[in-house]
């Protein structure tokens, strides 16, 4: 593979594959302190709620 | 009440199920591979931004607000739109009848690659791809009706069996289980394809940039149209996904997300599939592969394909991978389609059974003369999707006239919202999307009457004429025009004021 193709590579495969996994990341941590602030889910780590 | 996903994750899935389809696989790499490779990828990133994802996010606000199908939610934000909704509907409907068809097809040799899987030599019972002269192999398979009749039937009697079980114990559980397995699919198939010897020259054409294509208007329109129909966006799908959304989701990151799935799984596609075909075969002769299109655009994936993976080592595995994703793909669209169909009538008051019984009915008998004549299919594919970008403009159209300040701030920048639109999203809505909408436009008639069809393209009895989507769109809209007040009273009789049906409160559709 030529130097050009592989830079294009590691910028589209970064722009695209690069933003999902943030994207998911970050929804995945939003969630996950979402869920730790409802009620039930801090009656699972703390029985005296 | 309506049921909801039970959570984000189960919306998410179902969403990437609903964009990701046969055109990831099927379309996407025979269309970077006829617009140059590389250069072509730049306008179909950034026609994401500009077309794809403020459509999806106008259809999840639309339906996170209304929690009605396409005609009443068109209906219920300016009353007089509801034809409009009536057309988004019919049109994605349209597509879903000869939908089933592909995924029929798809299921047909998903089976044959694992029968080549299951018998280890000698002859194969049961029609086996290996060793089979692939293009007779379609041929037999088109040839003899009651095949492509017969997975025609698979295909739909799957998607109705699984929303038939409601959103969270249908949708919900298939998305959960096809969507990672898709991505899994497509992973290994782009490991072993990148892995092949030769499959550099496959990569470098590919991602070599020829900036100089750039000034080629035909990337950037081939770009805007991929994007357009890839993503989902504009079909009614994500409107109808909306309708089940918890009243707390966001939508700017929802959108963002689908948007950028989807494009990941046509990348993973592409490299899965070029690199093979450059591994293989010489290369005028791999690219004259990748661009051909066979009968209706069959050639690279059910006559190319088969015939590729037998070169390699381990094909018969690969072959099977490949179109156990293939299959994954369209029956997750299929879901989405058959569900948009089924929302529509249960907002007339029907239960979801007898409405899944209907739409199923409706789908099987409406893609039957797609299933038995390809050129029906042909015509039916091309009216129907240029009628897929109308339906992006009458999606920009009801917000426009609704005000897209207003519904940005209403249904989009909520409080619950993760991230913050700002103006940019008005900008694309009034002057991008149309701008998008006209070039498009322009570009596949134009198309029509200089390539497809010189001589007839008025001709309202042709193939790919304007004439015949002219024809077609004309006499869905008179009958929506007709039947406008009568559908306005029957959906928001019911739905306003009117009884919850019984089949919901005892919980088969309940919350």
């Amino acid at each position: 593979m030529s130097g050009s193709a592989i830079a294009m590579m590691v910028s589209i495969c970064t722009l695209l594959w690069g933003g999902f996994l943030f994207l998911l990341g970050f929804i995945w941590k939003l969630e996950k302190k979402r869920d730790e602030g409802r009620p039930d889910a801090a009656r699972k780590t703390n029985p005296d709620i | 009440m309506k049921e909801t996903f039970t959570s984000r994750w189960a919306l998410l899935l179902a969403a990437i199920g609903m964009a990701i389809g046969t055109g990831n696989i099927w379309r996407f790499p025979r269309i970077i591979a006829q617009n140059g490779g590389a250069p072509f990828l730049i306008p179909w990133f950034l026609f994401l931004f500009l077309w794809s994802i403020p459509l999806l996010i106008i259809e999840f606000g639309i339906g996170k607000k209304t929690r009605m199908g396409t005609i009443g939610a068109f209906g219920s934000i300016n009353r007089g739109f509801t034809w409009m909704g009536g057309f988004v509907g019919f049109c994605t409907l349209a597509i879903t009848f000869y939908y089933c068809v592909v995924t029929g097809w798809c299921f047909r040799y998903t089976i044959a690659s694992l029968v080549d899987l299951a018998v280890p030599s000698g002859a194969i019972p049961g029609g086996g791809l290996r060793g089979a002269e692939t293009t007779s192999y379609w041929n037999s398979f088109m040839s003899t009706p009651w095949q492509p009749v017969f997975f025609h039937l698979l295909g739909i009697f799957t998607a109705s069996a699984i929303i038939y079980r409601g959103v969270v114990n249908g949708i919900e559980k298939a998305n959960k289980l096809l969507i990672p397995a898709l991505f899994t699919l497509l992973i290994i198939a782009a490991v072993r394809a990148v892995t092949l010897p030769g499959a550099a020259e496959g990569m470098n054409f590919l991602f070599e940039p020829r900036w100089r294509d750039l000034l080629n208007y035909r990337i950037w329109l081939a770009g805007l149209s991929q994007s357009a129909w890839s993503t989902g966006a504009g079909w009614g799908l994500i409107l109808t996904y909306a309708v089940y959304m918890r009243r707390n989701d966001d939508i700017v990151a929802n959108s963002f997300l689908t948007g950028l799935g989807n494009n990941s799984a046509s990348l993973l596609a592409a490299i899965a599939i070029i690199p093979t075909v450059f591994a293989i075969l010489p290369t005028q002769q791999a690219i004259s592969t990748v661009t051909e299109t066979g009968p209706v655009s069959t050639g690279l994936t059910f006559i190319w394909i088969p015939r590729l993976f037998e070169e390699i080592a381990g094909g018969r595995i690969f072959l099977f991978v490949f179109f156990l994703a293939l299959s994954i793909a369209a029956l997750s669209s299929l879901i989405s389609m058959v569900e948009l169909g089924t929302r529509i009538v249960m907002d007339f008051g029907l239960t979801r059974r007898r409405s899944i019984l209907i739409v199923g009915s409706a789908c099987f008998l409406f893609g039957l003369p797609s299933a038995l004549n390809p050129g029906f299919f042909q015509n039916q594919d091309w009216v129907w999707s240029v009628g897929l970008l109308l339906n992006g403009i009458l999606f920009a159209i009801l917000v426009i006239r609704y005000g897209v300040e207003r519904f940005r701030r209403d249904s989009v920048d909520v409080p619950d919202s993760d991230f913050k639109l700002g103006r940019v999203f008005n900008f694309v809505v009034k002057i991008m999307i149309p701008i998008e909408f006209l070039a498009m436009m322009t570009w596949w008639f134009t198309q029509a009457i200089l390539h497809y069809d010189p001589d007839f393209w008025w001709h309202p009895f042709r193939t790919f004429s304007i004439g015949t989507c002219i024809l077609q769109w004309g006499l869905l809209i008179v009958f929506l025009l007709v039947f406008n007040r009568p559908i306005q009273r029957r959906l928001f009789g019911i739905n306003i004021n009117g009884p919850v049906p019984e089949e919901e409160n005892r919980g088969g559709i309940g919350p």
